[in-house]
């Protein structure tokens, strides 16, 4: 029998983190961004990309650095039993609490643009479902779920950038600067629990299978998300910009795109392909679910269909709490912005210190099997006659 | 001789076999076979064999008259009623220990012909049938390696089926080989009556809709299989043969496509491909459609449609299920039914209901259309009709309460299920997730057989090459 591989390939992290670098940023934080700092959500925008490539670089880092090993393996070895299950359950809450927002936008996402009348209460059921299957699942079968779909997603990307891109005056969205330097900074800051999506990567620690690629592969993904999300959000804003008052809170960049793909005679092809890109949300929710599960699993060891089920029921019932979009949004802003700023940073500083910490760990190890075979050979010599 | 007297004593009705008493030179011996089941040309021919042997000291001297005459082998007193029971002659000589068994083997069979399922317009026309020699002698005649290994097996506490293990040594991944045959073997079960009772054991989930064994009917189709480093699984009286492991893009191949030119072999199977997306996708996208996003459809259709459906009483999901469930009713009877009257059913409930259907007014042309087109296209793969039916069902009725939304989540939760299904070990979703870049020469794409010169990675043959060519110069 073959033997069955449980690390994912260099592949399958380029698709992984493709997928975890653009799909959430490319729904209502553009319109959000543009609504708080006008024009200059691109700045606000471009920093929020750069910072989280920079975190990316940490995790990538902290990937090819460990010596095979998993997250909370490393940590109980660096930190003990118990801060190891206390900081496992923390970064269990903060994926949870990630997947309440992403619930949230693909909410508003369906019910301002594909239905009439979305029942939320009905339509969560499969979403749930969706993320209970998910968390059940293995890194293998994530790794390879985001790989299988990548051409699907990646060319529905293609084609929006492409119709688009023909349709949108660019030069509007110059002049920068009218909302100031430090205004769109702390927006920046407001909105931190949009982004730094790369953290839910943690999972995936130990179980890379490395080749000389997974460096540039991972940071060439990085860079094409970031870019594309960059272009969405220059498209909206050149958009929009003197009109943002007149988008609708739910409404997303799908507005942008409305105009620009298609029209009622020849049939609203943009919604099949924002459809189609909607797959990579779904699989994003998928590895939020994952990563969720695991951590709890790690601090209290249960089966995952168990542990899984409950995280979809109670994240039915808490979706099902949330009285709007706005109060959701609210939250997120006013209650999460600093834990989910310094998480996003933390995660990533956190694993590439355990990954080196295990790494020395293991050289130390190493050095010390090596020379006891030294001694044990040097034995040897000096009773040979 | 009282041990012969033992074994027709075993039996639940004695008279079921038969005994012939006969000497060797002075020596009393007997001869125990089944009537129905051996061929009484070969069993006088033994009995002559042996009455002519003058002296027999032992098993082996009168194995060596017999062999003149037919295919023999000495066997022990223990295995006697299962040869028998296998259509053997078992000859007992007193005085000396063991038997011999000589293969007097005759039961109508049916001539090798080409199978319904894989009927080909180019190359071999030949397929399996339900005689397990046979079948196995059409394998081995297009292997012939010293490589070839048939591992024989019973399996069946009453039935005492003959099972053959095929695989080529050195080609095939021992471990994979160890574990096919564990897995039949741990099999404890009273009787199988076709290849088919084998697959639950050869499967990690045999509850899944999707298949992990793959079947074949074409000894040419298990006889690549086989060079690919996979192994096969022949079942006494079964035309199907197994094998494994086998991956999901499988079931889009055909044997025809190494017999086409590469081009045209792939637009084969890039269009069994489309077949299958429309037969599953296209009747829940239709009523998602039609249900609740208007707007993707182009004005100009829309209207058409809109037309059609005038004055339908149900909704477009009931409607569509209304007209799957009368396709498959349909379907379901004109297989079963005789030949003669299958035709004219065929007629009866294709035109006549469904056309008085559409003209009463019950259900709309366009429909009828999609459930047409989407049934024509579920059989470009017909290893998956089966499975392609019940999703398309499935996806109906999510697109119905869903709508595109509802579609594409169940379309992403099936792609995460097949992810994690594996066939042996093997990714069902192997080359392409893993991504496995040698193996998609013969993924979707059919590359030129000569640039298939490495074994599927997948499968992982210890043997990788399969093929050295270096092509000639040019003038």
């Amino acid at each position: 029998m073959v033997s069955t591989e449980k690390r994912i390939s260099t592949s399958q992290m380029f698709a992984l983190i493709f997928i975890l670098g653009m799909s959430l940023k490319m729904m209502m934080l553009p319109v959000l961004l543009l609504k708080a700092a006008g024009r200059d959500s691109v700045i606000a925008l471009t920093v929020i990309l750069l910072s989280e490539l920079v975190c990316l670089v940490a995790i990538v880092a902290a990937v090819v650095l460990s010596p095979g090993l998993s997250f909370p393996e490393l940590l109980r070895g660096f930190a003990g039993k118990w801060t190891s299950k206390i900081v496992c359950m923390l970064f269990s809450l903060f994926f949870v609490f990630k997947l309440v927002l992403l619930s949230g936008e693909v909410r508003i996402f369906f019910s301002e643009n594909l239905f009439d009348d979305f029942h939320w209460g009905a339509y969560a059921l499969p979403f749930f479902a969706l993320i209970t299957v998910f968390g059940m699942g293995t890194a293998r079968a994530l790794g390879r779920t985001a790989q299988f779909l990548l051409p699907f997603i990646f060319i529905a990307t293609v084609l929006m950038l492409v119709l688009i891109g023909g349709g949108v005056d660019f030069t509007e969205v110059l002049p920068f600067g009218e909302f100031g330097v430090r205004n769109t900074l702390s927006e920046t800051v407001r909105y931190a629990m949009w982004y730094g999506d790369y953290s839910a990567l943690i999972v995936f620690l130990g179980s890379v299978k490395r080749s000389k690629f997974t460096v540039s592969a991972s940071i060439v993904s990085g860079a094409v998300a970031s870019a594309v999300v960059l272009f969405f959000t220059l498209g909206l804003t050149a958009s929009f910009s003197n009109v943002c008052n007149v988008i609708r809170f739910g409404q997303n960049v799908t507005g942008m795109s409305h105009y620009a793909l298609g029209n009622v005679m020849e049939g609203r092809f943009d919604l099949l392909m924002f459809c189609v890109w909607m797959i990579s949300v779904f699989v994003k929710a998928g590895i939020f679910s994952y990563t969720s599960v695991y951590f709890f699993r790690s601090a209290v060891p249960l089966k995952a269909p168990a542990v899984s089920l409950a995280l979809g029921v109670i994240l039915y019932f808490v979706s099902m709490l949330t009285p709007s979009a706005t109060g959701l949004h609210t939250f997120m802003m006013n209650v999460f912005a600093v834990p989910a700023l310094v998480l996003q940073f933390l995660i990533p500083a956190f694993m590439l210190t355990v990954a080196l910490a295990g790494r020395k760990k293991q050289f130390k190890r190493d050095d010390r099997k090596y020379s006891v075979a030294d001694s044990d050979k040097g034995d040897g010599d000096e009773t040979q006659p | 001789m009282q041990r012969v007297q033992d074994i027709i004593d075993s039996f639940q009705m004695p008279d079921t076999v038969f005994r012939r008493d006969f000497t060797v030179g002075k020596t009393p011996a007997a001869m125990l076979f089944h009537p129905d089941f051996t061929d009484p040309f070969i069993l006088r021919s033994v009995l002559r064999a042996c009455s002519e042997a003058r002296k027999v000291c032992d098993a082996e001297s009168l194995l060596k008259e017999i062999l003149v005459v037919s295919e023999a082998e000495t066997g022990d007193e223990k295995d006697a009623a299962e040869r028998v029971l296998d259509g053997d002659a078992v000859i007992f000589v007193e005085g000396v220990a063991g038997c011999i068994a000589v293969n007097a083997r005759k039961w109508d069979k049916r001539a090798v012909a080409e199978p319904p399922t894989e009927t080909v317009v180019r190359g071999p026309r030949e397929g399996f049938i339900e005689d397990f020699k046979t079948n196995v002698t059409l394998v081995e005649k297009r292997l012939r390696s010293k490589k070839l290994v048939v591992e024989k097996l019973k399996v069946g506490r009453e039935s005492n089926t003959a099972v053959a293990v095929l695989y080529l040594g050195g080609i095939a991944d021992a471990e994979l080989v160890k574990e096919v045959v564990s897995r039949i073997k741990k099999l404890d079960i009273d009787a199988i009556n076709d290849s088919h009772y084998l697959v639950p054991c050869l499967e990690n989930r045999p509850n899944s809709l999707f298949p992990q064994v793959g079947t074949a009917e074409k000894p040419d189709a298990v006889a690549a299989k086989l060079l690919e480093g996979r192994v096969a699984v022949i079942v006494d009286g079964s035309p199907i043969v197994l094998t494994v492991p086998f991956l999901l893009i499988e079931n889009f191949h055909s044997g025809e496509d190494y017999y086409e030119r590469s081009s045209f072999a792939t637009f084969l199977r890039i269009l069994r491909l489309i077949a299958v997306a429309l037969a599953v996708f296209l009747p829940g996208l239709y009523v998602a459609d039609l249900t609740y996003h208007y707007e993707v459809v182009p004005l100009k259709l829309l209207i058409t449609i809109l037309n059609a459906l005038k004055g339908i009483p149900l909704p477009p999901m009931w409607e569509i299920l209304f007209i799957l469930l009368f396709f498959e009713i349909i379907r379901e009877a004109s297989i079963r039914m005789p030949k003669s009257v299958g035709t004219a059913m065929s007629i009866v409930g294709a035109l006549v209901l469904g056309d008085t259907a559409v003209k009463a007014g019950i259900i709309s042309s366009p429909g009828v259309m999609i459930i047409a087109l989407s049934s024509i296209a579920l059989y470009a793969v017909p290893a998956l009709v089966g499975t392609t039916s019940l999703l398309r069902i499935l996806f109906t009725v999510v697109g119905g309460l869903g709508g595109l939304y509802g579609l594409i989540i169940a379309g992403t939760v099936l792609v995460h299920y097949l992810a994690t299904l594996d066939s042996m070990g093997t990714p069902s979703l192997a080359p392409f997730a893993p991504l496995i870049t040698d193996d998609l020469k013969d993924g979707i794409v059919r590359s030129p057989l000569f640039s298939l010169d490495t074994r599927p990675q997948s499968i992982g043959s210890p043997n990788k090459r399969r093929l050295r060519w270096s092509q000639p110069k040019k003038g």
